[in-house]
């Protein structure tokens, strides 16, 4: 049968798309134009899809599949003509954006000015996409005359111009924030050879430029710094702008990567909003390593120096990586587990990987989709945390299938050499920051495991618990630090009462108000240290002290740690004058495991929402503080670290 | 005067970047007489076309090309559709 080409396929899912807006079936169309997405560069194809995406969410409820977001773009060039790409490619990224567009010549007042166009369209997310002639126009200028001083001083005085836009803007909007970074030029004033040789280099400039806005972005929160320059190289600078229609139009990029782009847009965009992936899953024959070591014998799969098994050690070598950040490996393999033992200790010269860096494997001849629902509930993990990898089509469709939320990746057949590359250019593992808990966690769950060896030989449970000398330390959520904090909330799911994903300024507020806690808690044991792994956030209202927020990382609980969390927020209510402390339980797919946590600490079910909540999901539960204090588990030693903030107040 | 004089790409990406049928791609439809053939929406059409058919226009005519036939006349100068 002959293969059908890109276009053919492109053709079939447009109409796919057709039908599914035909029949109201909002779901299909999602997953299609998720499809068309990877697909096609035409125009034509991105107007249609976004016009019947937009129809669809337009005329009904939002079914919840994506992520809406009203977004406001802030710009100093055409940005019109892509925003078809954009939305199409923002949809497969899971966000839906509901997009205004500022004024060409109004960036400046978009941004710093309280009572204007951008504050009054209420954004969530706003794209600051401004030109570098409009950033720092006198830069080219200034490098022709080849001062290193001058080029340095423009250079200042461009990123001070940009510091103070996105200082006013946030002083008035707390909406997340892209920044776009510039492209480097490809034609500098003094041309190439100057430019690279010279110190007043323009090249130069600009990536000091880049540089600052990266880390005014990190200094922000909320913030991504989206490297425009990074896709312009790989696509080529030479061809990125198109000059004929940035003069013609002031189209920034060319028509011929808006695709291209707008992918790009909307990874940085998703890195906002959705935690990375936790976990790679990979297969071993023809994946880790070439062959079958069944059948080769681990003398015969390929792996190591020469080619083609120097492939399969690039990719372990990515996978180490990965896990050197945080990410979680494993292994899902059908073969004898003494095969693959012997294969791990007889070739460890020719491996980047030993059987140690896996947190967990699953070797035998069992359903992969089981291995895999087994993994998850070992790592206390959703599996939509999961990527798979894998070199048989059977294997990965069937994941597909049974496993959808597992993100699969189908190993390129002959040709090994893909395999990183295809697995980093998805961007399962984005992340906007890491912490020194991401660098421990490989071996937070060896150590996992090993508890539970000790918790099977143990007595009663009390006991077990009390054999693990476990440590509490309550500290301030904003020294936690703040990054970890936000972090913990943006991406806890199962153990977190309430599921609301606060921003940076939502803690300090917490912190702030009169009555209010932000606490975090960091947590070891005889094993290691667990690092900060819960955070609860608290405001007091009429004399009562609402839990807005409490959640625990899942691979802490069912130790009394969130006993130990909530009886130390009990205490703090009732310092701070508190009658009663209200509990707060907004159920989703994903919190079962904490749905009786009130109930089963002595809480009241209660009808009492606080003043001017939407609240319409919440059960609420309520203790009367007057009581005493909700139980404290015994075989917990709990610290408290001393508030730097007070300090500072106090002064 | 009908849609059928319209070859059938032309009329095709047309529809796709107006949202319109594909039965009112006339000959005589014209910039400004539907709501989403405004300034921007040309841009779009003259952007779909130069993808669709692998051409460049002369930035000075696009401007001018304000009707369907226009824009069909323009490609039928650079040797396309006939």
């Amino acid at each position: 049968m002959p293969e059908s080409s890109p276009q053919d396929e492109a053709q079939q899912i447009r109409e796919a798309v057709r039908q599914a807006a035909a029949a109201g079936d909002r779901r299909t169309l999602v997953r299609m134009a998720c499809r068309m997405a990877k697909l096609t560069a035409r125009p034509s194809d991105y107007a249609f899809a976004a016009a019947r995406l937009r129809e669809l969410q337009a005329d009904g409820a939002r079914a919840g599949l994506l992520k809406p977001l009203r977004t406001y773009v802030v710009r100093s060039a055409t940005v019109e003509p892509f925003l078809p790409q954009l939305m199409v490619q923002a949809v497969a990224a899971g966000l839906w954006l509901d997009i205004g567009v500022g004024g060409y010549g109004s960036f400046i007042d978009d941004l710093m000015n309280a009572d204007g166009a951008l504050h009054a369209f209420q954004p969530d997310l706003v794209l600051f996409l401004v030109e570098l002639e409009d950033l720092a126009g006198g830069l080219s200028q200034v490098c022709a005359r080849a001062s290193a001083e001058e080029v340095a001083a423009e250079v200042e005085h461009a990123v001070r111009g940009i510091e103070n836009m996105l200082q006013g803007f946030r002083q008035h909007s707390s909406a997340r924030l892209l920044v776009q970074g510039l492209v480097l030029p490809d034609q500098p004033v003094l041309g190439e050879v100057a430019d690279s040789n010279l110190a007043a280099s323009e090249a130069q400039a600009v990536r000091q430029v880049n540089q600052a806005m990266a880390e005014m972005c990190r200094k922000f929160g909320n913030a991504v710094y989206f490297d425009q320059d990074h896709l312009a190289a790989r696509w080529g600078r030479a061809a990125w702008r198109d000059q004929r229609m940035f003069f013609a139009s002031r189209l920034a990029v060319s028509p011929r990567f808006f695709v291209d782009y707008c992918r790009g847009l909307a990874r940085s965009m998703r890195s906002l909003y959705f935690p990375s992936r936790k976990v790679l899953c990979t297969d071993l024959d023809g994946t880790l390593w070439g062959g079958i070591v069944g059948e080769d014998g681990p003398e015969g799969i390929a792996t190591g120096a020469t080619f083609p098994g120097s492939c399969y050690y690039q990719y372990q070598k990515y996978l180490k990586a990965l896990a050197a950040r945080g990410v979680l490996l494993a292994i899902a393999s059908k073969n004898n587990e003494s095969d693959v033992r012997e294969a791990f200790r007889l070739r460890s010269q020719d491996l980047a990987l030993t059987l140690d860096n896996f947190v967990a494997a699953k070797i035998s001849w069992n359903d992969k989709a089981i291995a895999l629902r087994e993994l998850a509930a070992e790592l206390s993990l959703g599996l939509d945390s999961f990527v798979f990898v894998d070199d048989n089509p059977g294997e990965c469709e069937a994941i597909r299938q049974q496993l959808p939320e597992v993100l699969v990746v189908e190993v390129p057949k002959d040709q090994p050499w893909t395999l990183a590359d295809r697995i980093a250019s998805l961007g399962a593992f984005d992340t906007l920051s890491i912490t020194q808990e991401d660098y421990q966690r490989t071996e937070e769950y060896r150590a996992m495991a090993e508890r539970s060896d000790l918790e099977a030989a143990a007595g009663s449970r009390e006991d077990f618990l009390a054999s693990l000398s476990i440590v509490c330390t309550v500290i301030d959520g904003l020294d936690a630090p703040l990054n970890r904090t936000v972090q913990l909330i943006g991406k806890t799911n199962q153990f977190n009462l309430t599921t609301r994903r606060h921003s940076a300024a939502d803690v300090q507020r917490f912190a702030g108000g009169a009555g209010g806690q932000a606490l975090a808690l960091r947590v070891r044991d005889r094993f290691g240290d667990s690092g900060v792994v819960g955070v609860a956030l608290c405001f007091t209202q009429q004399g009562r002290c609402y839990i807005d927020t409490f959640l625990l990382s899942c691979r802490v609980i069912g130790r009394g740690v969130e006993s130990a969390l909530l009886w130390h927020v009990a205490r703090q209510a009732q310092r701070d004058g508190a009658s009663h402390l209200v509990g707060e339980f907004i159920p989703t797919a994903k919190n079962k495991p904490c749905a009786d946590f009130y109930h089963a600490h002595g809480f009241r079910r209660v009808v009492a929402a606080p003043d001017g909540a939407q609240t319409s999901a919440s059960v609420f539960y309520e203790f009367d503080l007057s009581q005493g204090l909700p139980p404290k588990p015994w075989w917990i030693t709990l610290e408290e670290e001393t508030k730097k903030h007070e300090c500072a107040a106090g002064t | 005067m009908s849609a059928q004089l319209v070859p059938e790409i032309l009329r095709n990406v047309l529809a796709d970047v107006f949202d319109i049928p594909p039965d009112r791609i006339t000959p005589e439809l014209a910039v400004g007489s539907i709501e989403k053939w405004d300034s921007f929406g040309h841009l779009q059409a003259i952007l779909a076309l130069e993808a669709e058919y692998g051409v460049q226009f002369d930035p000075q005519r696009i401007p001018q090309l304000t009707t369907v036939a226009l824009l069909q006349a323009e490609l039928q100068g650079k040797g396309i559709l006939g």
